[in-house]
């Protein structure tokens, strides 16, 4: 990630992560608010020289997205596609890459029972080549983050929560993600991304900011926020009294 | 009325404030009534009515100011500071908030209001509750309601709606001249005091000034007509700030009344309600240093101390003194134990004082017993409070200070706290010269000040007036107190009558 907008302070979230990666932690768990960065600083934080391939979980994906599959040729022959896991085991081939797991609570059963393999220690962790046999290991530098909204890590598998113990919950965007936004409007995208069921997203944030330089704050706000346009323009209002 | 609807529930996660963490807020509907809705910053939670109604607008718009500006879960400090009493800092709270919102765009002055003000009016005067009046003027004041109670007033008390009234537009005017400061709203944390947040400063400053106005007998005011019972007055004005509160006062104020004469020269009663003024809007918070205490080696011993004594009385249960039958005229014959008076005797040491050594042995040996500290603030954060005597034994050497003051509310404190007994005097010898934090200021001299009438703290202007007044009380004498000249010039000025003495 590119470096931090000296004008903003980094949150004590980032400063978490940043500490952890540049201590040599290699396995980590992103949790909190969907929207504020997560797999954005997953793709990008740390040492990703060697790439950073992304495993977006879903209940019906299957254990090829992890490891790989076989892909028909236009000659009838089968070539072997491999997965995000494997990718980022071989990372550049000098050194292992990352694995960015997003939504890991939603794996299915037989998605995490691979990906346990996958993400097992270095000494133990291989895979066998179905077509030719090979032996593939991770290679050094392999890394490994994980994200979900849950807020509970009870509710993920315990195999699989045991191979993660720093766990890290986000509860702010990043500071480089809210450059993009008008500097009235950071406070309030930062309070509002940890809000529970109230929250406002970031991308909302970004909409409202463009929109009002052209439409007007109150329209802007009914094209965005809806409903809640108008409690949300009420918070403004009352923010400005004292910045 | 349009229905309910949650979309319109207030966004308090949406506010910054510098004193506080963010986070999750629970948000709950409630009756937009007076006493009913609320915000509760440390727990983050708010009771607020989502009803689209401009009202239920207005208090929502108020709950936010609220959580945006009011202490957290700092306002036991501000209440220990004791500068003004909690009822008062409550309703100039009110009155900070629902300024800001109109500042902010929401029509507060149309729209804030639950109908019940006028019957709040009529109690009032029914009861004849003045300070509860005032309490609700300040509270209402740049609101709808205020009409509304002062309406209610003036229908059994014309002279009160009026009092009452220019109240209102002094508070108004404070919080004008406070917003002027850019401070008002502010959510800081002040670096000197560790207090939060600033913008409250203002709020304590104006509550100090209510208490004072809550304390005022509106009997005490003269009348310039005859006003009581006379019917409805709708019209009358509604608290619009004109910027000229002492002129618009001026009808009521006296030219030659008796009583205010009496009042301003000789009890130090306030002689209108309009004599009785604000302190200053400034951006720093008035405060005082912490104080450090350190008791000083005390290897000399003095004459007595507060053991007790037996002298001759005319009735008793023992004839001790039998000879005294034909001696003594009186024939006091038996015995009664009298303890020593003690007393306390603190002094300002600060640059502008000056005292010996030998001057406070002369103290110590006038009352005997009694305690003797001085403080001044060396500025480095070391002990600026020294115990130079206390239970017959004093110091051989006096600590060298001569610096500033900073600590002379939290030094008088404590020498209220040391008295041996509740008669036991506590003299503070003073030119009159506090100085706090930020220099000086007139809520901390008006502390002062208070504390000692309070207390019944004997002010001296010196410590040869501190020695000859306790001989003179040891012998029974009542002395009167010494005001410093700054003492009495702040009262009079913030209250328009003389210190009682």
């Amino acid at each position: 990630m590119a470096t931090t907008d000296t004008t903003l302070a980094l949150p004590k979230c980032w400063q978490t992560l940043n500490e952890c990666l540049d201590s040599g932690i290699d396995r980590v768990i992103l949790f909190g608010p969907s929207g504020i960065g997560k797999t954005f600083a997953g793709l990008t934080m740390g040492e990703v020289e060697a790439g950073a391939h992304r495993l977006v979980c879903a209940e019906d994906m299957t254990t090829g997205d992890v490891t790989g599959h076989f892909l028909q040729e236009e000659n009838g022959t089968f070539r072997w596609m491999f997965g995000a896991a494997l990718k980022a085991w071989q990372g550049n081939g000098v050194r292992g890459g990352r694995l960015v797991a997003d939504e890991i609570d939603k794996a299915g059963g037989d998605v995490a029972a691979t990906l346990l393999a996958m993400l097992d220690s270095p000494e133990s962790a291989s895979w066998e080549h179905p077509n030719t046999g090979q032996i593939i290991k991770p290679l050094d530098g392999f890394s490994v983050i994980m994200t979900t909204n849950v807020e509970d890590m009870r509710e993920l598998p315990t195999a699989l929560a045991d191979r993660f113990p720093v766990r890290i919950r986000i509860n702010e965007p990043h500071p480089n993600a809210l450059k993009r936004l008008s500097p009235d409007l950071r406070p309030m995208a930062i309070r509002s991304a940890d809000a529970g069921e109230r929250r406002i997203s970031l991308r909302a944030f970004y909409d409202f900011d463009k929109l009002r330089t052209t439409l007007g704050m109150e329209r802007a706000a009914e094209i965005v926020f809806h409903e809640r346009a108008s409690s949300i323009l009420d918070a403004i209002a009352i923010e400005k009294v004292s910045v | 009325m349009k229905a309910k609807d949650n979309s319109l529930a207030p966004m308090p996660e949406l506010l910054s404030r510098n004193d506080t963490e963010h986070g999750r807020w629970t948000v709950r509907d409630c009756e937009p009534r007076r006493g009913i809705p609320m915000t509760s910053i440390v727990g983050r939670d708010m009771l607020a009515p989502v009803q689209d109604s401009p009202n239920a607008r207005c208090i929502r718009a108020h709950e936010m100011m609220h959580a945006k500006v009011s202490p957290a879960d700092s306002f036991f400090e501000w209440q220990e500071r004791k500068i003004a009493s909690v009822k008062a800092l409550t309703v100039v709270e009110e009155l900070r908030v629902n300024y800001l919102c109109t500042k902010a765009g929401f029509n507060m002055k149309e729209h804030l209001t639950d109908g019940g003000e006028m019957a709040d009016g009529e109690r009032c005067v029914a009861l004849g509750d003045w300070s509860a009046a005032v309490a609700m003027t300040i509270a209402c004041a740049t609101t709808a309601s205020q009409k509304a109670f002062l309406t209610g007033v003036r229908r059994h008390d014309r002279k009160w709606g009026k009092m009452l009234l220019d109240i209102a537009k002094r508070a108004k005017k404070e919080m004008d001249l406070a917003y002027k400061t850019g401070t008002l709203a502010s959510t800081e944390i002040c670096p000197v005091t560790k207090l939060s947040p600033v913008g409250f400063v203002h709020t304590e400053r104006i509550a100090e000034w209510v208490d004072r106005l809550m304390e005022f007998d509106p009997n005490d005011e003269p009348d310039d007509e005859k006003g009581k019972g006379e019917g409805d007055a709708e019209d009358e004005g509604e608290g619009e700030a004109t910027g000229e509160t002492k002129k618009a006062t001026g009808a009521v104020r006296p030219t030659n009344s008796k009583k205010s004469t009496k009042g301003s020269e000789g009890t130090g009663t306030p002689r209108t309600i309009s004599d009785v003024d604000a302190h200053k809007a400034s951006r720093n918070i008035p405060s005082w240093m912490e104080l450090k205490i350190e008791k000083v080696p005390m290897p000399k011993l003095t004459k007595g101390n507060l053991g007790k004594k037996r002298v001759a009385s005319d009735t008793g249960k023992n004839p001790r003194r039998m000879h005294r039958l034909l001696t003594d005229p009186d024939r006091k014959i038996f015995d009664r134990v009298i303890r020593g008076q003690g007393g306390v005797v603190l002094i300002d040491a600060s640059g502008s004082m000056s005292f010996s050594h030998s001057q406070i042995r002369e103290i110590v040996e006038s009352a005997p017993g009694c305690t003797v500290a001085m403080y001044s603030d060396l500025g480095n954060n070391s002990t600026n409070m020294w115990i130079l005597a206390e239970k017959g034994k004093m110091c051989e050497t006096l600590p060298k200070a001569n610096s500033n003051n900073g600590v002379d509310f939290p030094a008088l404190q404590w020498a209220i706290k040391q008295r041996q007994r509740s008669s036991s005097p506590v003299v503070w010898v003073t030119d009159g010269g506090v100085v706090g934090t930020h220099g000086m200021h007139d809520i901390l001299t008006l502390q002062c000040v208070n504390e000692c009438l309070k207390h019944r703290v004997i002010v001296v202007e010196d410590v040869t007036a501190a020695k000859e007044l306790l001989r003179a009380m040891q012998n029974g004498q009542k002395k009167k107190r010494e005001w410093p000249g700054s003492f009495t010039d702040v009262y009079r000025r913030k209250n328009g009558g003389l210190l009682p003495e």
